[in-house]
């Protein structure tokens, strides 16, 4: 799971300290507990997020603005109106970017018109704008663990086969029995996402059996020959 | 078990060195155009106006694929940028 960054507005609704306001921000920074907002797309029952970073980057009379690193699932606004209710003050979100999103950055995005304007040059046959903006899937996968499978068994995983552990080259560690991981070949290409049914050094031993099951096969399935049609 | 996998490193660990015959598959940035197109991202800059469905759909037109979607919606109000994938990934 990937962490993500934010920064925002947020305004207070009265006269406030600004130790108080620092202290409180130092002390939602850590494990937290949020109830989602009324008008949220999830079950509001109360749910633990670790806030990693809370800071605060600027202060002009009622309004300051924030600096959050979180994990996925933490609403931002939840926790400024939070803050509010401590500081005794109260407060909303007046703005809110997300500006790291995992190892994705705000810095490397592209806007629509660059991306209208890649396509008009590919079909002009200039590809290098394109390549630019569209990146390969495996770059927004980066820091993701995976398992890299053997030429062999590539076929079989992404035609939705289970992998056996003697398909296994390399696995990432540390990872346990129900974690996610991306299932790549040996070329870094990703196949699709399964499930561990076993910790990560258990398959380094595992000498049969079914190590990860598929969830989702994203690869074009003809890219690798069929080893077990032979 | 929730990790934060960007502050868990991991390490690979090997359990079979092997080959990988370069008559098949694509290394991911030699990707062919229309394979790129099928699954590929784009680490998009969304205007705070139209919402992350409307930008996909324009996505969708922009390159003619069939298939474009989005990896996440800050709220309504928020300026945002999202990732777009072209194709497939959920």
């Amino acid at each position: 799971m990937m962490s993500k960054e934010y920064v925002g507005v947020c305004e207070l609704h009265g006269a406030f300290d600004e130790n108080a306001l620092r202290k409180w921000t130092e002390k939602l920074t850590g494990t937290i507990y949020q109830k989602p907002p009324v008008r949220s797309s999830v079950k509001r029952a109360v749910r633990r997020r670790t806030i990693l970073r809370f800071t605060i980057e600027d202060i002009a009379e009622r309004r300051f603005v924030f600096r959050v690193v979180t994990e996925p699932g933490t609403y931002v606004r939840k926790l400024l109106h939070d803050l509010g209710l401590l500081l005794g003050t109260g407060a909303h979100m007046v703005e809110l970017r997300r500006v790291r999103d995992g190892f994705l950055k705000e810095d490397s995005s592209s806007t629509l018109l660059e991306l209208y304007a890649a396509w008009q040059l590919y079909k002009k046959g200039e590809e290098n704008l394109l390549r630019k903006i569209v990146k390969p899937v495996e770059e927004a996968l980066k820091g993701f663990p995976s398992v890299y499978v053997k030429d062999s068994a590539v076929a079989a995983v992404a035609h939705g086969a289970p992998l056996a552990s003697k398909g296994v080259s390399k696995i990432d560690h540390p990872l346990s029995k129900g974690d996610m991981a991306c299932i790549k070949t040996l070329k870094g290409e990703c196949i699709g996402f399964g499930t561990l049914t076993m910790d990560s050094d258990d398959v380094l031993h595992a000498k049969s059996g079914i190590v990860v099951t598929v969830e989702r096969v994203v690869m074009d399935r003809t890219l690798y020959p069929k080893m077990w049609a032979r | 078990m929730r990790t934060l996998v960007d502050i868990v490193k991991f390490r690979t660990l090997v359990k079979e060195e092997c080959e990988t015959d370069e008559k098949y598959g694509e290394y991911p940035d030699k990707r062919s155009i229309d394979r790129l197109m099928q699954l590929g991202v784009v680490n998009l800059d969304k205007p705070s106006g139209p919402s992350s469905h409307d930008v996909s759909s324009t996505v969708k037109k922009i390159l003619s694929v069939g298939k474009a979607g989005h990896a996440g919606t800050l709220e309504a109000m928020g300026r945002s940028w999202c990732v777009r994938r072209p194709s497939g990934v959920s």
